[in-house]
Formats: structure tokens, C-alpha cells, sequence
């Protein structure tokens, strides 16, 4: 990549972008003028209602109510008026339920008398807002009556009131600071807005820059020219991020004019905001402002990937519309007050940055947390600007002379016989999957546990199979169903052996430094498996994945991945997703470590037995240690955990030696592509 | 001198009903066009002329053959980005970035093929100049008339002083006078010693301007030769006929 090349054109993209009228509008007029200005708008309307309601005056009516039970509430309604902003003010009614539905009156009251106790019950309208409101008046005033005459009673009997009606009382002392307190309201609502405007000022300049200069013409001009491809995708992404930073930028600004304007209103009006210091946030707004770098980062390059596959503007509207729909959905996590920053949450994207600046901003500085967040979005970033650069780099694409069309959205009868999945495919596949998993699967183990694991695995395995069928391919071949030889088979148990024992050494290292995670993992397995005995539970957590997973990733994607990477890549990039998709970030590493053998012994053995295996020891070794781990001092002793920690170095490196060994090789026949 | 040795070039196409077929949009194209010639490549609508000279430009891939440049030294240049720096490429798919001024636009260019600043400056000089731009210079592009843009887009394959130009139809839809323009570049050019691939529908325009002719039909060569020659072996009076004559008797590839 030639730096010079980059700079001009990086120069070039700006500049064309920002001369474009709307991606100006939506990044400056927005935040700007339009923000602020339907801030206080709203806010004007809704003081206007509040004070309209509070001073108007309400009609009330009386349906068989007693002169005495009438005049009583009257007298103390009225006994106090002068205070009272607003009015209630009895009329008569012949048909008061009537005059209530055609809002001649707001509320009318009836009554329920026994001997010792009278009920004012009270009529009302809950969809008018008139009603709703009086009703809720006349109730204040009810109650106030009823404490003062229960009071009076109590006096009257010459007994103490606080005594008698009062013994035990509850008073909330609110400890937070004010920063925290406001913190606390601002957590919803901002993250909400940052992501919106991100979202909206990446994707203009997305659109504009993929799309919008393949509309112009003016792709095939540039590309006349002696730019290589890497420099074009980077130099039209860092635009488009730069310019989705600007418009969070102009956000932040205009948020925090509007916060320092409320502020200084409030202060202004009531003493009730307290002691409170702008300068606290700085650190929570420079955390933040980093994070979101990151993730306009992030959602540029995805915004971009959309967009590349459309020929006109038009077109990659269509495609966008969905993209910025999910983000928005997924921005809402912030309003959820139960859902928190955790080690899942914060590797989810959009979630994680929404969560992350919510506890920002009432100071919970969680730094592992705050890497965890910022790593991820570095990661997804990156991930997102290599598929971007794959797309990108198409002639199809660039040209759109031969759309890439996924196979899956093709009618099946035009399908040729013996076709390859794509890596989009694949990536489709995985991601239908795993949504499932989380929500199908979600759902079934809030009631059993077990299914929770058959569910999701079900989905796993059985997806890729669908869409071998329907894309017609050749099933053998994608899945590597063959009988392996009878070395390579040894040289995959040994390999699974190595790498297990591998795993088990890294998990070892992160549960020392998170053991609150390690315990939580421990928790689940323990729920899921309760009840059950050592054989089903070896086939539900051992055998179960060893099907379905190595069809997914090792069948499946691998093999998409084979086709257009080369093999250690694709064996890379296999290994991460796998390990991703197991949602946790203590398992992140050894899952990792397991899928890139995997992947090996599937590649040398050409069979989907060798991986099987593995992925079965290596999860059944995990079985048995929860059932049987008791009877073996070594697996339980901390005094001798430092001998079992070089058992497994020993065992890994001899398992790993000899089963690469084994494994390696010519391969047993014309399989590869 | 540029070569272009078996040129072939696939591509999926969808067929009625959706389906998807593969197919050879350029098949097993050879030629050379020397210094100071003009190659003018000819064929009806679909016979591939595009592609062929997207190939040529280094902006597609061929799936087979390539292209060589043998530099004024004679040095023999394989590598794309190196090709792109000899050629000036036009076709009416090479459009100009509208919200630039004419000097932006320039400016980008040269820079993107490695040139500094003040000799950037100094070749929009002579290049409007040359093609009489200095009225409309600092004008944004969208601004432009149609024959100030074709004016400006010939200052863009101008701007590295490149030793060979391939032209995509460039004076398709064009007026009379800016045709003209087009031509008379060409011209000049060639007599500098510049090379010129160039695919036209207008024969009479081929006729009277090309040293040779490259007529294609369905991604391959039907025929090769100087007018007079492929005049003389379909005992034609006109381009217009000879084109005709192979047209009808012409044996398509794929």
C-alpha cells in the first residue's frame, strides 16, 4: 500500500463526500439545528401540557351521593383551594355516567357507606388525560381527608396519633451522587442517540462512496489509474469513518449543550439538582469517545459491505434500510434495565457500546470490561474491512457485470448439480444458526434446561445440511464423509488428545485470572446437566456437538473457506468463528486452539470422523471430569495442581508431536479442489 | 507498443428464467499495434470490444493470456499498475467526479500516479493549453458542457503523458465539433509517436482514421488488416460493406 496513493485518495474521498448536500445535512443540520430544536420543542409542549393541566379545572359530579358524605368532601376540596394551582369544581348531572363519556365532566363520584368506613369511588376515563389527571387530584385530596379525619379519631380518643397510626414508617435516603443520579437518566437515552447518529452519518457516506461513485461512473475512471484495490477499500472506509466520527462528534456537542442548558435551567428553578460537577464525566466522555471511534470504525465497514453489492443509490438504500433497522433494535438494550455489561454482553456488537456507555456514565469504571468492548469492536472492525476488501475486490462487484448472488436466494431448479457453498453462504448459515440458538434455544431452556443444548445443536447441525441440499451439493464431498485411514484416525485421536490437553492448560491460565467467569461457566454446565446420569449427559454435551458443530464448521465452512483462502487462513478464520460462537470469552482461546486442530485433522484426513473424534474426547474428557473428577486427587488438590498442570504440557506436546506426525502426509486421495 | 497475447475473458451471465451460464465474452484475442499507429477494433454491440479493451487497460482480469507494453527503451512491462502508468484510458464508462473544480480533478490524478505538485501544475498548463481549457479550469465539473467535459476528460488521460491510449467509443454521442476534438487528438497524438487502440461503431470515421482494423464478433477476431486490405478481400468499396461482408459470413466463437 503505497502511503502517498492512500493520502490523496483518502483526500479525494473526503472531499467528494462532504460536497455531497445530504451526507452534509444528516451530518451537521441534524445534530446542529434539528436536534436541539425538537429537544425544545418537546420540552416546551410537554411543560405547556403539564401547566395546563395543572391550572385548569376539573368538573366534577355526584351520582347518589349523600348530602353529608357531599358537603364533607366539598368543604375540604374547597378548604384549601386558595394553595392549589388548579380547580375542582362540582356541577350537577342528571346522567353522569353519560356526561363523563361525552366529557362534560371529568370524574364522578360515587359512594359505598357501612357503618364505620366510607369508599368515594371514583368514575373515571383512563384514555382521556383530563379525566385521568382530576382523578388522580380528587384521590390526592381523598387521602389527605382520610389521614386528617383518622387523625382527628384517633385524637379524639385520647391516644397517641404517631403511635396509633404510624408505629413504623419508611424513608428513602437517596446516597448517589447527583452526577450518578443524572448519570443514571442520561444511560438510556444517550447511547441510544450516539448509535442513531453513527449509524446515520456512516451510512450516507457509505452509500455515497460505494454505491454512489459506482452510479457516478466514476469507479471505472479511478481504476484506470494505478490504484491498487487494498488502497481504494481503505482509503473509502477511513472516510466514511472519518466522517461517522464527525457526525458523533457534532452529537456529543449538541447532546451536551442541550445537558449544560437543561442544567443550568433546572439549577435555576429548584435547589432539588444538588451539588453537581460537569468535570466528574470527563473521564466517562473520553472512555466513551474512544469506544465509539471504535465502533463507527465497526459500522462503517459493515455499512460498507452492504452497500457494495449495490450498483445504484437507490439499490443500496434497500440493502441499508435493514442494517440501520437491527443496529437501532439492538440500541434499544440501553432502555432494558436488566440487562447489564457482562463478559457475553460486551462481545456483542451495538449492545456492547450501548451497555458500556450506560455505565459510563454513572461512574462504573469496569476496565476489563471497557478492553473487552473496545477489543471487540477493533476486532469486528477488522473482520468487517477483510470481507469488505473480498467483496470489494470482485470484478463482479466493481463492474456489476456478474452479480455474486448467493445460491441460497436462487431458484433451486436453475442450481447446477454438485455446487460449493460461498463463504457469504457459509457466513449466512452460521449467523441463521446462532440467532436461532439464542432465541429458540433461549426460550427452551428457560424451561429445560437439557433442551437448551439439543435445540440449539439441532439447528447447528441440521442448517448446513439443508443448504447442501437445496444449493444441490455434492454432500460427501462438503462434509468429508469417508472412512479415514486407519493411521490418520490414530493420528487424530492422539492430535485430539494434545489439544485438549493444550486447552486445558490455556483454560487453566484464564481461570486463574477470571475466576468469576470460570465459576459462572461451571454453574451452567452443573443446571443443565441436573438429573441427568454419566451416559446421557456424555452424549448430550460430548456426543451432540461432535456431530453437529463439525458439520457446520469443519464441513461446511471449511470448505467454503478452502475454496478462496488459502488452507492456514482458512484454518484461521474457521477456528475464530467457532470459537466466537460459543459466546464466551474465557472459552475464546482454547475453543480456538481445538477448531484450528480440527480443521487440521479434517484437511489430512479428508474425513469427518477424525474431527468428530477429537471434538468428542475433547468434550467428553470435560464430562467426565464433573462426574468422576472427585475420585482423582490430581484434578482436585491445589497442592498438586502444579503436577497436573505439566501432566498436560507433557501430554500436549507429546499428543500434538505424534499426531501431527501421524496425520501428515500426502493425503489419501484427489479430495482437494 | 502494446501486445495483446490470447486474450480470453469468462463470465457468468443469467439466462431467461434465471438461470446462470458461463461464457466467453473475449476468447484467444492476439494482436500487436505499434508506435505512432492507430488500431481501430470493430464489432457489432456484444462482440466483446469492451471487455477486450478493459483488459488491455489493466482494469479487468483476463482468465487467460495477457497484456506486454515494450516501453520506448524497450523494455517489456507485464505488471499491471505498471501497465496503468503508460496508458490513458477513455471510454463513456470513465466519468469525471462532477463536484470537483476541472483543476481538483487534475490535481488527484497526477497525484495518484505518482507526479509532485509543482509538475502537476505545470502539465495542466500545457494540457489547457493545448486543448483550450483555461476558461473553465477553476469551474466544478457538474457545471461543465457536454464538450468542456469531453475536453476534460481527455485532459485526465493526458495528465501522465502516457505512450499509448485506448478509447471506448469516445465520440458516441458526442456533436459534430466535439468529435472533432476527439479526432484531431488522436491524430496529433499518433504523430507523436503515441500508440491508439480505439473501438468505434462509425465507419467512416474508422475508415479515414485507423492504420489497421481488428474486426471482432462474438469475443473473437473475424478479421485483421489495413482498410484497403479488408476492402480489397471482400471486394468492398467502403468499411461500411466490408463490416457487413464479415458480418454475414463471419464464424462466431462461443
Amino acid at each position: 500500500m503505497n502511503r502517498k496513493r492512500l493520502r490523496t485518495l483518502y483526500k479525494k474521498e473526503i472531499l467528494d463526500v462532504i460536497r455531497d448536500k445530504k451526507t452534509v445535512l444528516m451530518m451537521l443540520v441534524m445534530p446542529v439545528i434539528l436536534y436541539p430544536l425538537i429537544f425544545l420543542v418537546v420540552m416546551q409542549v410537554v411543560m405547556l401540557i403539564n401547566q395546563t393541566q395543572q391550572e385548569q379545572t376539573y368538573y366534577i359530579a355526584y351520582d347518589n351521593v349523600s348530602d353529608e358524605h357531599r358537603i364533607v368532601l366539598n368543604d375540604w376540596i374547597t378548604g384549601d383551594e386558595d394553595e392549589l394551582d388548579y380547580m375542582l369544581k362540582e356541577v350537577e348531572s342528571d346522567e353522569p355516567e353519560k356526561d363523563l363519556k361525552e366529557e362534560n365532566i371529568d370524574v364522578y363520584i360515587t359512594t359505598k357507606v357501612t357503618d364505620s368506613q366510607v369508599v368515594y369511588e371514583l368514575h373515571y376515563l383512563s384514555a382521556i388525560s383530563d379525566s385521568n389527571m382530576a382523578s388522580d387530584l380528587l384521590k390526592e385530596e381523598i387521602d389527605a381527608y382520610a389521614k386528617h379525619e383518622s387523625e382527628n379519631n384517633v385524637k379524639a380518643a385520647g391516644l397517641d396519633v404517631e403511635h396509633m397510626l404510624y408505629p413504623v414508617k419508611s424513608e428513602f435516603v437517596d446516597t448517589s451522587s447527583s452526577e450518578s443520579s443524572i448519570g443514571n437518566i442520561l444511560g438510556s437515552i444517550i447511547p441510544f442517540l450516539l448509535i442513531v447518529s453513527i449509524m446515520t452519518g456512516a451510512m450516507y457516506a457509505a452509500v455515497d462512496a460505494t454505491a454512489g461513485e459506482k452510479e457516478r461512473g466514476t469507479l471505472e475512471t479511478l481504476l484506470t489509474m494505478p490504484v491498487v484495490n487494498s488502497e481504494l477499500i481503505m482509503s473509502k472506509f477511513l472516510s466514511v469513518a472519518t466522517i461517522a466520527v464527525v457526525s458523533v462528534l457534532m452529537n456529543v456537542i449538541s447532546i451536551g449543550g442541550i445537558a449544560v442548558y437543561l442544567y443550568s435551567t433546572m439549577s435555576a428553578l429548584s435547589d432539588a439538582m444538588g451539588e453537581f460537577s460537569v468535570a466528574s464525566f470527563i473521564p466517562a466522555i473520553c472512555i466513551t469517545i474512544v469506544c465509539v471511534i471504535a465502533f463507527a470504525l465497526f459500522i462503517s465497514a459493515v455499512a460498507m459491505c452492504v452497500c457494495a453489492f449495490a450498483k445504484s443509490v437507490k439499490e443500496a438504500n434497500n440493502y441499508i434500510s435493514p442494517l440501520s433497522l437491527v443496529v437501532m433494535f439492538t440500541s434499544y438494550v440501553g432502555f432494558i434495565p436488566t440487562i447489564d455489561l457482562n463478559t457475553k454482553t460486551a462481545l456483542i456488537p451495538v449492545a456492547n457500546i450501548c451497555l458500556l456507555i450506560k455505565n459510563l456514565l454513572i461512574f462504573k469504571y469496569d476496565f476489563t470490561l471497557i478492553a473487552i468492548v473496545l477489543l471487540s469492536n477493533v476486532l469486528y472492525s477488522f473482520v468487517a474491512v477483510m470481507l469488505l476488501s473480498k467483496i470489494y475486490n470482485s470484478e463482479a462487484v466493481l463492474f456489476g457485470e456478474a452479480a455474486g448472488g448467493l445460491k441460497l436466494f436462487e431458484l433451486r431448479r436453475n442450481i447446477k448439480k454438485g455446487s460449493l457453498p460461498s463463504i457469504q453462504e457459509s457466513l449466512l448459515v452460521m449467523i441463521v444458526a446462532l440467532l436461532l440458538m439464542v432465541y429458540v434455544g433461549g426460550i427452551a431452556s428457560l424451561k429445560y434446561p437439557v433442551m437448551g443444548v439439543v435445540i440449539p445443536q439441532m439447528f447447528i447441525g441440521a442448517l448446513p445440511v439443508l443448504a447442501c441440499i437445496y444449493i444441490k451439493a455434492d454432500m460427501k464431498k462438503i462434509f468429508s464423509l469417508r472412512l479415514p485411514k486407519p493411521g490418520k484416525l490414530l493420528g487424530a485421536f492422539f492430535l485430539g488428545i494434545g489439544t485438549s490437553s493444550l486447552s486445558l492448560v490455556v483454560s487453566n491460565i484464564l481461570s486463574a485470572a477470571f475466576p468469576s467467569d470460570s465459576e459462572s461457566l461451571n454453574a451452567d454446565y452443573l443446571t443443565i446437566l441436573d438429573g441427568l446420569s454419566f451416559v446421557p449427559a456424555l452424549l448430550l454435551i460430548a456426543l451432540t456437538p461432535a456431530v453437529c458443530e463439525e458439520l457446520l464448521y469443519r464441513g461446511y465452512m471449511f470448505t467454503a473457506f478452502k475454496q478462496k483462502m488459502r488452507l492456514l487462513p482458512a484454518i484461521c478464520v474457521v477456528a475464530f468463528l467457532f470459537a466466537v460462537s460459543h459466546m464466551s470469552l474465557i472459552k475464546l482461546l482454547p475453543t480456538m486452539i481445538l477448531g484450528i486442530a480440527l480443521a487440521y485433522a479434517i484437511h489430512q484426513s479428508e474425513s469427518i470422523l477424525a474431527s468428530g473424534l477429537m471434538h468428542f474426547l475433547n468434550n467428553g474428557f470435560a464430562v467426565f471430569v464433573l462426574y468422576y473428577g472427585e475420585r482423582f486427587p490430581i484434578l482436585n488438590d491445589e497442592s498438586k495442581a502444579g503436577g497436573f498442570i505439566a501432566l498436560l504440557v507433557v501430554l500436549a506436546v507429546l499428543g500434538i508431536g505424534s499426531g501431527i506426525f501421524l496425520l501428515k502426509g500426502k493425503s489419501n486421495s484427489n479430495f482437494e479442489n | 507498443m502494446i501486445q495483446a497475447n490470447q486474450l480470453s475473458k469468462q463470465f457468468i451471465r443469467t439466462e431467461k428464467k434465471g438461470k446462470k451460464e458461463e461464457f466467453f465474452a473475449v476468447r484467444d484475442i492476439s494482436f500487436t499495434a505499434g508506435q505512432g499507429e492507430i488500431l481501430g477494433i470493430l464489432g457489432p454491440n456484444g462482440a466483446g470490444k469492451t471487455t477486450l479493451l478493459r483488459m488491455l487497460g489493466s482494469l479487468l482480469e483476463p482468465t487467460s493470456g495477457g497484456v506486454v507494453i515494450t516501453d520506448s527503451e524497450g523494455k517489456r512491462i507485464t505488471d499491471k499498475q505498471t501497465l496503468k502508468m503508460h496508458i490513458g484510458y477513455l471510454s463513456e464508462n470513465t466519468k469525471l467526479y462532477g463536484r470537483f473544480s476541472v483543476r481538483e480533478m487534475l490535481t488527484i490524478f497526477g497525484e495518484l500516479y505518482g507526479f509532485e505538485k509543482p509538475a502537476i501544475e505545470e502539465r495542466i498548463a500545457e494540457i489547457s493549453e493545448l486543448l483550450q481549457m483555461q476558461g473553465f479550469l477553476d469551474n466544478r465539473v457538474e457545471k461543465l458542457s457536454t464538450g468542456q467535459k469531453q475536453r476534460t476528460s481527455i485532459a485526465r488521460c493526458l495528465i501522465h503523458n502516457p505512450d499509448i491510449y485506448i478509447f471506448d467509443e469516445p465520440t458516441l454521442g458526442l456533436d459534430i465539433i466535439s468529435s472533432k476534438a476527439i479526432i484531431d487528438f488522436m491524430k496529433l497524438e499518433k504523430k507523436h509517436g503515441k500508440t491508439v487502440l480505439y473501438s468505434t461503431h462509425y465507419m467512416e470515421e474508422a475508415e479515414f482514421l485507423c492504420d489497421r482494423i481488428v474486426m471482432i464478433d462474438k469475443g473473437r477476431i473475424i478479421a485483421e488488416g489495413t482498410p484497403q486490405s479488408l476492402r480489397e478481400e471482400t471486394e468492398t468499396t467502403n468499411l461500411r460493406d466490408t463490416f457487413f461482408a464479415y458480418m454475414e459470413g463471419g464464424e462466431g466463437g462461443e
